[in-house]
C-alpha cells in the first residue's frame, strides 16, 4: 500500500528523483528501526523501561558513579581602609566546595556538599573551617504535589539565600543579608538541619507554600552547636512566578522566619522578608536579571529579674541588575541600604553601599570579576566614615554543573 | 449550600472531562510540539515549554514549566543533552512520577537516529561545553523527523493502549506527508548536490547531508563557545580555499559575528529558521521542511546567477 503510494506520488512528481533514492531512504528508515529495537531490547523485557537520555555505549553509570563537583572561588581584595579595616589586602582562597548528588534509589535523591572556608570569627583567627554546608535528601514524588527535603541545607529565605555564593552575580553578600542571616563571618548565608516541605498549588501558575522546621540551635552560619530551645527554627515561604511578554518572567517571593535567641522562651526573633526578581534572556548572546530583596527583623527580649525588656530592630533592602552582553560579558550594578535600632545606644545607625562589577565568562563553567564597591557608614552620634573597596574574583567548577535555578 | 455544592462538583467535573479523555502532552521544543499534535491530533493536548525562536542550550528552568510538566501524562524531549542544563531541575521538580526519566510517559526523542559526530575518543571542555553526546540538531532532517513520530507513537500506545490503532493510523498518515515534502525538497534541492556551506553552530549537518550538500566548518570552531578575531580571520581562508557557496546562521545564533564573516569573505548570508513557529512560513514541522528547503533553493540559485 504505502509502496503504491509512493509510486503513484513518483509519476505526479514527474519523477525527477531517481527509484534508488528513494530505497536508500526506505533503507535509512529501517535502520532507524533496527536501531530503536536493538536499543529497546537491549532494556530488557521490561516495556516500561525506556531509554534514557544518552547514547547507548556512552551511558554514564549512574547507579555507582554520583555527579561530581568541586567549586573553587579565589578572590583578591583590598580596600582604602576608611574607618576601619574590612578586608585583608591580599589574595585568598575563599572556599573550595566539594559535592556529591545522584539518586539514592527509588525514592531519594541525595546531596552532599562540603565546604573549605575561612571564619573570620575572633575565636577562630581565619581558621579554614571543614564544614558540611548541605547535607540532605531530596524526595521528589510524595502524594498530593509535595516534596520534601530533609537534612542540612541552605535556608530557602528569601532569593539569595539558597543559591550558592559562587552563583551570585556578585562577589559579596549585601550588607542587609549578612546582617539578616547572622552571617558576618563568612557571608554566605544561613544553614540549619530540619525538614523542609513543599506543596505545589494547584493552579495553572506557579505557586508553591513552603513549611520549615529546624534544630534552631543557632541561627546563621556559625561553626558551633548553640544551645537547647524551648522551640524550634520556623521558616514558611510563599513563592509564585509568572511568565510576562517573550522571554521575560517574573517571580516573587515572601518569607517568615520565627527563632529563639536564647533559652527562654519568650525572646523571639522574627523576620519578615519579600523579593521579586525579573528576568529577560535573548539566547545566549543577551541575558538581563533584576531583584530586589527587602527584610525586616525584629528582636523581643523579655524582661528579667535584673532587666528591663526591649525590641530591637533592623531593616534594609538591596536591589541589582545584572546584564550579559555579546555571550560573554556581564555588567552589574548595586545598591544595599540597611538600618538598625539598639535599644541600649538609643539611636539609629545606617550604611549604604554601591557596588558596581565587570564579569567575564569563558563558559558556563568559569568566571572572572572585577568589583568596586564604595560604603558608607552613619554611625552613632554623627561618626560618617566612607570606605572604597575593589575585589577580584576567579570562580571555577571541576566536574558536574548542577543546574541555575530560576 | 450542600445543593450548591453538589452543582459545583459537576461543573467541575463537566470542565475537566475533555482534559481526562485527552493526553496532555509537554514538548521542550516546538518541532516536538508539533509532530506529537500530528501523530495524537484529537486524542492529545500539546504544549511546547519553549518558544520557536529560542536557543534550546541555554533556556532558564522557569518555574511555570514545573506546573504544567506536573500536570503531564507525557513529556517528549530532543535529549543527547540538548536541553539537559533545565529539564532535569524541571522534572525534579514536577512531583510527577509518570514523566521522570526511564517512566511510562516520558519520550526521548533521538532514539533511532543516526547521531552525527558521537563522541569517538576523549572528550573534555577545552573542546566546548556543548554536544557531549553527539549533534543533538537532528531534528531539520525530514528522515528524523519519522523517527521522531515512530517514537512519540511508541509513548503515545504505552500510556494510553486502547487507542493504538488510531495512533498508529496518525503516525502512518503523518509520515506520508513528510515524505511527500521530503521527496518535492529534495527534486528541488537536486542542482545544489554537492554545494559547500558553512555554518554558524553546529546545527545544520543533519539538515544540508540530508540535500546531499556538505557542511564545511562551522563559525563556532568548538560548539557553544564564541569565536575569537583568529577564527573569524580563518574562516575567511577556510571559505574562500572551499569555494563555499553560503554562510548559514540560525535565527538565535550570533547573526552580528555570522554577517561579519559574510561581508569579510563575500560569500551570502542566509538566516535559516530550522525550529517550528521561528518565523514566517514555519506554523508546523511540515511548513518549516518546506520553508527552509525553499531558503535554501532561493539563496543558491540566486548565487547562480
Ligand atoms: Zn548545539
Amino acid at each position: 500500500m504505502r509502496k503504491t503510494l509512493i509510486w503513484l506520488f513518483l509519476f505526479s512528481s514527474a519523477s525527477l528523483i531517481a527509484q534508488t533514492e528513494l530505497d536508500e531512504i526506505e533503507k535509512e528508515l529501517r535502520e532507524a528501526e533496527k536501531r530503536g529495537e536493538e536499543q529497546k531490547s537491549a532494556m530488557g523485557s521490561t516495556p516500561r523501561l525506556v531509554p534514557v537520555r544518552q547514547r547507548t555505549g556512552f551511558i554514564v553509570d549512574r547507579a555507582s558513579i554520583p555527579d561530581i563537583f568541586t567549586v573553587a572561588d579565589i578572590v583578591h581584595e583590598q580596600d582604602a581602609y576608611g574607618i576601619r579595616r574590612e578586608t585583608k589586602n591580599n589574595i585568598d582562597v575563599r572556599e573550595v566546595e566539594f559535592g556529591f548528588s545522584g539518586f539514592v534509589d527509588w525514592l531519594a535523591h541525595g546531596n552532599a556538599l562540603f565546604a573549605l572556608h575561612r571564619d573570620d570569627h575572633q575565636d577562630l583567627q581565619g581558621r579554614y573551617i571543614f564544614d558540611i554546608h548541605e547535607l540532605f535528601l531530596d524526595f521528589y514524588n510524595l502524594p498530593y504535589n509535595l516534596r520534601a527535603r530533609v537534612g542540612k541545607m541552605f535556608l530557602d529565605a528569601g532569593r539569595l539565600n539558597s543559591i550558592h555564593r559562587h552563583d551570585w552575580f556578585f562577589t559579596n553578600a549585601p550588607l542587609i543579608h549578612k546582617a539578616v542571616m547572622n552571617d558576618l563571618f563568612v557571608g554566605e548565608g544561613a544553614a540549619d538541619t530540619g525538614i523542609e516541605i513543599a506543596y505545589l498549588m494547584p493552579w495553572d501558575f506557579f505557586q508553591e507554600l513552603k513549611i520549615g522546621i529546624f534544630r534552631g540551635r543557632i541561627f546563621g552560619h556559625g561553626h558551633t552547636d548553640g544551645i537547647e530551645k524551648a522551640a524550634p527554627l520556623w521558616l514558611g515561604r510563599l513563592k509564585q512566578f509568572f511568565p510576562l511578554v517573550g522571554n521575560l518572567g517574573t517571580e516573587f517571593g515572601f518569607t517568615y522566619l520565627r527563632y529563639q535567641p536564647t533559652i527562654s522562651p519568650h525572646d523571639v526573633d522574627y523576620t519578615y522578608g519579600s523579593d521579586i526578581t525579573f528576568r529577560w534572556f535573548h539566547s545566549r548572546i543577551y541575558r538581563f536579571i533584576f531583584t530586589t530583596e527587602f527584610w525586616y527583623k525584629e528582636l523581643y527580649r523579655a524582661p528579667t529579674p535584673i532587666m528591663a525588656g526591649y525590641r530591637d530592630s533592623l531593616w534594609g533592602f538591596y536591589t541589582f541588575f545584572d546584564f550579559i552582553f555579546m555571550q560573554n560579558y556581564g555588567v552589574g550594578y548595586r545598591f544595599d541600604y540597611y538600618e538598625d535600632y539598639y535599644q541600649v545606644y538609643a539611636q539609629r545607625r545606617h550604611y549604604l553601599g554601591n557596588t558596581f562589577w565587570f564579569t567575564y565568562r569563558p563558559s558556563e563553567f568559569a568566571y572572572y570579576r572585577l568589583t568596586l564597591e564604595a560604603r558608607h557608614y552613619h554611625g552613632y552620634d554623627g561618626i560618617y566614615g566612607i570606605n572604597y573597596l575593589v575585589f577580584l574574583q576567579g570562580t571555577y567548577i571541576l566536574g558536574f554543573h548542577l543546574p541555575h535555578r530560576y | 449550600m450542600k445543593k450548591a455544592s453538589v452543582c459545583f462538583c459537576f461543573l467541575y467535573f463537566f470542565l475537566l472531562c475533555p482534559l481526562f479523555s485527552r493526553l496532555y502532552v509537554v514538548t521542550t521544543t516546538t518541532d516536538l510540539a508539533s509532530i506529537a499534535k500530528e501523530v495524537g491530533r484529537d486524542l492529545v493536548e500539546v504544549e511546547s515549554l519553549t518558544f520557536g525562536n529560542t536557543d534550546l542550550h541555554f533556556v532558564p528552568a522557569q518555574p511555570n514549566f514545573i506546573v504544567k510538566v506536573n500536570k503531564a501524562d507525557v513529556f517528549i524531549e530532543v535529549g543527547l543533552e540538548l536541553e539537559s542544563s533545565w529539564t532535569s531541575l524541571v522534572l525534579n521538580q514536577a512531583r510527577n512520577n509518570k514523566v521522570m526519566v526511564g517512566q511510562i510517559g516520558y519520550c526521548v526523542a533521538w532514539q533511532g537516529v543516526n547521531v552525527l559526530l558521537p563522541p569517538q575518543q576523549e572528550i573534555n571542555r577545552s573542546m566546548g561545553d556543548l554536544h557531549p553526546q553527539g549533534n543533538p540538531h537532528y531534528w531539520p532532517d525530514p528522515v528524523n523527523g519519522i523517527i521522531i513520530s515512530r517514537n512519540i507513537r511508541d509513548t503515545y500506545i504505552r500510556v494510553d493502549p486502547k487507542n493504538e490503532k488510531k495512533y498508529q493510523q496518525y503516525q502512518e498518515e503523518f509520515e506520508k506527508k513528510v515524505k511527500e515534502v521530503l521527496f518535492e525538497n529534495l527534486k528541488l534541492l537536486k542542482p545544489f548536490a554537492g554545494t559547500r556551506v558553512v555554518g554558524y553552530h553546529q546545527e545544520f549537518d543533519y539538515l544540508i547531508n540530508r540535500y546531499k550538500m556538505v557542511v564545511v566548518d562551522n563559525i563556532e570552531e568548538k560548539p557553544g563557545v564564541l569565536p575569537g578575531p583568529a577564527r573569524l580571520k580563518a574562516m575567511k581562508d577556510i571559505i574562500l580555499r572551499n569555494g563555499v557557496k553560503l554562510i548559514l546562521v540560525s535565527p538565535w545564533t550570533n547573526i552580528a559575528l555570522a554577517r561579519k564573516v559574510s561581508q569579510d569573505s563575500g560569500v551570502p548570508l542566509l538566516i535559516l529558521p530550522i525550529q517550528t513557529k521561528s518565523a514566517e512560513n514555519t506554523e508546523t514541522y511540515l511548513d518549516m521542511l518546506r520553508t527552509t528547503a525553499q531558503m535554501l533553493y532561493e539563496a543558491l540559485s540566486k548565487k547562480e546567477k
